[in-house]
């Protein structure tokens, strides 16, 4: 089973890698490459909360704390854009400190409030403090990523390919997903689930509740801010609108899309979802409109995920097909 | 300009004491379906902006009076509040992971709302006059009449709002909800019929939260966030699910709000906002007027 696991994902990866020599449109890459972006948010969303079954407002924020913090690091410090990526993940990650020590020690629905207001505030701040972010305007001129010189070739980061980026982008999904793996497959991953599943029977057999909580909030909180940063240099412009409502919902989507507590389900439910709505755009900007809809109808009557319900339907047919 | 004069103190005051009604309006129904139903309602700022749009519409193309506007706002909102409960919350009611499901419901009715009213409304910040053009002045203080205009009506909801939970049957029927669900329905409740009106009435006090603030403010489609955080900070200090805690948190943090406007700029009233969160919930994570111990 497990190795059976490990070999889809590998074949996954070889297909992202090789992917690039058969597509020649710029514009199919940047679609890749946006999908890869909410695929990450996504994995590292679901292990907070279809492992560990906290839900959090969270990583939208750290999302784009990390985009601001490493955009505005390597634009006054002159550092090298892969340098304040890594940073800004950390920031995002000590940030997330913020939210997690005083809310996940408590019971009930304290972490989805504060993480929510969070981002809400985030938001709030980069539209007001216009010194420092230039506010509605958005922050412009962000460095790209700088070129990487090895002896006899050169990758250049020049805006003409989008494919180094797109080798960024699945590096930083790969790293994503092996981190992922090894907490879902370890100890701390069979702790979590227990958590979720029955927290007082956790921390009866000697499972330290809170701090794993922490740990795990940390840990998926600087992958959220470290894509974010990558998204600025990729992006190079950023507004306050990086804090919206509309991540949430797509990382939700892709979640749901993909299956709750499953480890890399979200991450076909980012590629669907962002092809979607790469597709829905032409009718305006009525598709958000759209996204919540589906967003209340897929908890209507998939609340598990296309996936799982797929496979559920497939066994009932089975069995049916058995009996005959 | 003098700050420490006693009319501006006693003039934030009064401020603070307006603010603060509203504040316990938009809380005490978030409060009530926690309380009551265990779930938090993140569309709870889109009944606030539906409530500011529907008065500004009712007044200005109708020519309606505005305060007349404002309780018509408060009907439909509510209405509006109970058919989204009928119809997509209350069907998911007996499955699993309740808590997570009624979040993301509520968020996609959000998401909905808020690019509804962006198609019909539009962009642009819409501004409605005041509600009376007068200024009364007293002891040296000059407050707008509009501004003591919202302050009682909002008074006057929350009385009947206690009137309502203290003496009729589904207001006692609410609390004994709240208290216990299994044993309520045990002894023959009506659990959708509370659920409900626990709906109706906390969209509609948010959307006539939404109508008396929509002269102060002005109207846009993502207007429903601050009055929503400031819910939540109200619900933090004043212990979730407690009513009275709610009503006592919204008024004194109107108050320090008023008078920290005196000494603070309001663009970092987010900021403070949260730090008060987190400090509440890192001291006295109960509120501090709650007992409960969750």
């Amino acid at each position: 089973m497990k190795n059976k696991q490990i070999l889809y994902y590998s074949i996954l990866i070889f297909v992202l890698l090789l992917a690039p020599l058969f597509i020649r449109q710029q514009y199919i890459i940047h679609i890749m490459i946006m999908s890869i972006i909410v695929g990450v948010l996504s994995v590292s969303w679901n292990i907070v909360s279809g492992y560990l079954g906290v839900f959090t407002f969270g990583h939208p924020a750290f999302y784009g704390l990390g985009a601001y913090s490493s955009a505005l690091l390597a634009l006054h410090t002159g550092m090298s854009p892969w340098l304040t990526m890594l940073l800004a993940g950390l920031i995002a990650a000590v940030f997330s400190l913020l939210v997690a020590l005083p809310t996940l020690r408590l019971r009930g629905p304290y972490v989805a409030v504060v993480s929510l207001s969070f981002m809400l505030i985030l938001e709030q701040v980069c539209y007001n403090w216009t010194s420092l972010t230039k506010g509605p305007m958005g922050l412009a001129g962000i460095p790209e990523l700088t070129n990487i010189r090895l002896p006899g070739f050169e990758i250049a980061f020049d805006g003409i390919s989008r494919v180094p980026n797109y080798y960024v982008a699945v590096l930083i999904l790969i790293v994503t997903m092996i981190c992922m793996y090894a907490i879902v497959e370890s100890r701390i991953g069979l702790q979590l689930e227990a958590i979720r599943d029955a927290e007082e029977a956790a921390a009866a057999t000697g499972v330290k509740v809170t701090q794993t909580k922490i740990i795990i909030f940390f840990i998926t909180s600087f992958f959220a801010g470290w894509i974010g940063g990558f998204y600025a240099h990729y992006i190079m412009l950023l507004t306050p609108g990086v804090f919206a409502f509309i991540i949430m919902a797509s990382i939700l989507t892709s979640t749901l899309i993909g299956g709750w507590g499953t480890l890399f389900g979200p991450l076909i439910g980012a590629f669907v979802l962002t092809i979607l709505i790469d597709n829905l755009k032409n009718i305006g900007d009525i598709y958000h409109f759209f996204h919540g809809a589906f967003l209340i109808a897929m908890i209507f009557f998939m609340p598990k995920g296309i996936v799982i319900s797929l496979r559920k339907a497939l066994k009932l047919l089975s069995k049916v097909n058995q009996s005959h | 300009m003098e700050i420490f004069s006693f009319d501006l103190i006693l003039q934030q005051l009064l401020y603070g004491i307006l603010m603060g009604s509203v504040y316990v309006l938009m809380a005490v129904g978030f409060s009530l379906i926690w309380g009551i139903m265990d779930m938090l309602n993140f569309a709870h700022g889109e009944f606030f902006m539906l409530g500011a749009y529907f008065t500004y519409y009712f007044s200005q193309a109708m020519h309606i009076h505005p305060i007349i506007a404002v309780f018509i706002a408060f009907i439909l909102v509510g209405v509006f509040s109970g058919l989204i409960f009928n119809l997509i919350i209350y069907p998911i009611n007996k499955k699993p992971n309740w808590l997570t499901n009624t979040i993301i419901i509520t968020l996609g009715v959000s998401i909905c709302t808020q690019n509804l009213a962006l198609q019909f409304f539009g962009e642009r910040y819409k501004t409605l006059p005041k509600f009376i053009e007068y200024t009364v002045s007293f002891w040296g203080v000059n407050i707008g009449a509009d501004r003591l205009v919202i302050m009682l009506i909002a008074l006057l909801l929350l009385a009947g709002l206690w009137f309502f939970i203290q003496n009729t049957d589904i207001g006692i029927s609410m609390q004994a909800v709240g208290q216990n669900t299994e044993a309520a329905q045990l002894i023959g409740l009506p659990i959708r019929t509370i659920y409900t009106a626990t709906f109706v009435i906390s969209g509609a006090l948010a959307g006539a939260a939404g109508g008396l603030l929509a002269p102060v403010y002005s109207i846009y489609p993502t207007v429903g966030f601050m009055p929503l955080i400031m819910a939540f900070l109200v619900v933090i200090l004043g212990g979730l699910g407690s009513i009275k805690g709610a009503v006592y948190a919204g008024f004194l943090l109107g108050i320090v709000e008023s008078l920290a406007i005196l000494y603070l700029s309001t663009a970092w009233k987010g900021v403070v906002v949260f730090a008060l969160m987190i400090a509440v919930l890192s001291f006295k994570p109960t509120g501090l007027f709650g007992t409960r111990s969750e």
